[in-house]
């Protein structure tokens, strides 16, 4: 006996949401990205979850997919995130608004 | 019975571990609950019966790409000021999340009770989860979707290359503090 | 009445397995690390001409546990600007992946023990069907022991070694990696068991020697040794990321250290040299050895190959000057990935081939 897919989605839904409010409160790109991926990580859960409860490896094959996304989008994040430091001597997103109107 | 009790505790865990990766301040902090999350939600797999996910999840989120970012943060090795100042959780995006939480818990108890049953157990040679269950989804019916994550992990290397790229400095000759500079 | 219960099938099976947990996790930390240390002490010796330890037991052989007595009672000198919690983690989180990664290696075949079990059973801590992955995804956590280390130690040493320690794991396990596939494709399985047992008709270094070339250097930089050491490299860095560190935290990071190199050394068997097979192309059963009562004769093969392999890794530290860190970077990158990459085209163009015909 497995546990409900109910609840496997509302986990997810709740580790999206814990993300999605540290990416909105936080100010500086580290902490941004960390929530990221979390957010991604949320959302990976419903796949498995989904994946398992149709006893089908598509949503699997969807997690690897998300995941591929996962590391691009961090490794070209934190070199980002570095070439801003090199640029600004601080990682504060506020303070990058160069193209302020 | 055994393998629901501990399904919750898992889910627990990942909860709090979530709720400490989002809220605590330091990036450093951030960084190392969400290691520990990332283990939890590997056992959580587990329990869903998909091995190889799980460790695909310790190997690739806990191994590489938070390496990736605490080695960033002790590079970059910030003071507090420089982190700016976190704002606290304002109490109107906690009411938000509880509220969304319980909104979705009620549609699903609305829109399908069935979902609130325990899912079918795995039969006892079933392949789900494994290596070559998973290869074979992979290599067939989904094979565009694993070359085009093939082409994206080529296209970020290529990328991340040229954003740390920076023209080495012609060389100049190095004197020791001691050593007179020719004038 | 005690005889009914100890014969009992699932005593039995809960006896052996609580037994090989104790007895492999003592023997990895208990025996193999601290007659490590004191193998490489007087290896040093014999290599550079002088004694070594000889003074506490014979051969002085009890230095270690002298030594471990030593740290332990040592007083734990703290530096004031540390960062308390993470200084304190890094030893722990050095010992962990160490312990998890050996968890996985078998030792022998399964076995009932000479019919003292019921049903074979393996010779392993965690049975794992995905063993190989699970190694290399634990393997890779070690380096945030080191990060951090240097990290908390607030120590300008201490931060470059850690650095570097992690630039060289990050690039070298990549390298690992890449080796990998090739033994995976040749043995057809990511189960360490079935990858052992699928090498007694030939072992994998023979069609994938170019693996091993690449996967050798790899774990040397993964374990830290000579001549990967930078990240403590002595002569610039003091000690580099373990400066700070005294008593037993410094303790937990010496046995880290040798516990990881068994399990490499353990792994690179499994993968290259057969596991527990006699020789190559030369198996247990051709040359009528009765595996059933003679249970144990694999296993102690088992054990003379990795320390064969151990005492090769202290040949190498004693032998090798350490190389320069752009020397380290470029051999990771520009020569290692790209023949591990050619070396997956040429184990998969000979599996077509061979299966062809």
């Amino acid at each position: 006996m497995s546990a409900p897919i109910a609840y496997v989605l509302f986990l997810s839904f709740a580790v999206f949401c814990f993300g999605a409010c540290g990416f909105l409160i936080r100010k500086n790109a580290l902490s941004l990205l960390i929530c990221l991926e979390l957010m991604l990580s949320g959302v990976n859960m419903a796949f498995v979850g989904f994946s398992r409860l149709h006893q089908n490896e598509g949503g699997n094959v969807l997690y690897f997919l998300v995941i591929t996304v996962a590391a691009c989008e961090s490794a070209i994040g934190l070199a980002l995130i570095l070439n801003f430091f090199r640029l600004k001597k601080s990682v504060r997103l506020d303070e990058a608004r160069a193209l302020e109107g | 019975m055994l393998q629901q009790s501990l399904f919750i505790i898992m889910a627990a865990l990942v909860l709090l571990t979530a709720g400490l990766v989002a809220f605590r301040p330091r990036p450093i902090e951030s960084a190392m609950w969400l290691i520990l999350n990332f283990f939890f939600t590997a056992g959580l797999y587990v329990l869903l019966g998909s091995h190889f996910v799980a460790v695909i999840q310790i190997l690739v989120y806990a191994g590489a790409i938070m390496v990736l970012f605490v080695f960033v943060i002790l590079l970059l090795n910030l003071d507090p000021k420089e982190l700016g100042d976190e704002t606290s959780l304002h109490w109107s995006s906690v009411v938000m999340f509880v509220g969304m939480l319980s909104f979705l818990l009620l549609i699903l108890h609305v829109a399908g009770p069935q979902t609130l049953e325990p899912m079918e157990g795995l039969l006892p040679d079933s392949k789900f989860g494994s290596v070559e269950a998973l290869a074979q989804k992979l290599l067939t019916d989904y094979v565009w979707g694993f070359e085009l994550a093939g082409v994206i992990l080529l296209l970020a290397i290529v990328g991340v290359g040229m954003l740390a790229y920076r023209k080495p400095k012609p060389k100049t000759p190095k004197f020791l503090d001691h050593q007179e500079r020719p004038v | 009445m005690v005889e009914t219960f100890l014969s009992n099938p699932d005593f039995i099976k809960w006896a052996f397995f609580a037994g090989k947990i104790l007895l492999l996790f003592g023997l990895a930390f208990g025996v193999v690390a601290p007659v490590m240390i004191w193998v490489e002490r007087r290896v040093a010796g014999l290599i550079q001409d002088r004694y070594g330890p000889n003074r506490v037991g014979p051969f002085g052989l009890l230095q270690s546990l002298a030594d471990g007595i030593k740290l332990l009672l040592k007083e734990d000198l703290r530096p004031t600007e540390i960062r308390p919690v993470f200084y304190l983690l890094a030893p722990i989180l050095s010992v962990i992946p160490a312990a998890m990664a050996f968890a996985v290696i078998p030792f022998g075949p399964p076995t009932t023990l000479g019919g003292l079990l019921p049903t074979p059973m393996r010779l392993q801590i965690a049975e794992l069907n995905v063993g190989l992955v699970y190694v290399l995804a634990i393997s890779s956590l070690s380096v945030y022991a080191i990060a951090l280390a240097g990290w908390a130690s607030n120590n300008k040493f201490s931060v470059l070694g850690s650095l570097r320690a992690s630039a060289q794991m990050i690039s070298y396990e990549l390298a690992a990696g890449l080796a990998i596939v090739s033994v995976i494709l040749l043995s057809g399985s990511v189960d360490l068991m079935a990858i052992a047992q699928s090498q007694t008709e030939m072992w994998n270094i023979f069609p994938g020697f170019l693996a091993f070339l690449v996967f050798l250097p790899a774990i040397f930089a993964e374990t830290n040794r000579t001549p990967f050491d930078l990240p403590e490299a002595e002569a610039e860095l003091v000690v580099g990321y373990h400066t700070e560190y005294s008593g037993i935290k410094f303790g937990l990071f010496f046995l880290a250290e040798y516990v990881n190199m068994a399990t490499v050394s353990a792994l690179c068997i499994l993968f290259f040299f057969g596991g527990w097979e006699f020789l190559p192309w030369l198996s247990w059963e051709k040359i009528g050895v009765d595996l059933n009562t003679f249970w144990f004769i694999p296993t102690i093969w088992f054990f003379t190959k990795i320390a064969a392999f151990l005492f090769f890794f202290v040949w190498v530290r004693w032998t090798l000057p350490r190389f320069r860190y752009d020397q380290l970077m470029s051999i990771g990158w520009k020569t290692l990935i790209p023949i591990a990459l050619l070396n997956i085209l040429i184990t998969t163009t000979y599996l077509v081939f061979e299966k062809a015909s």
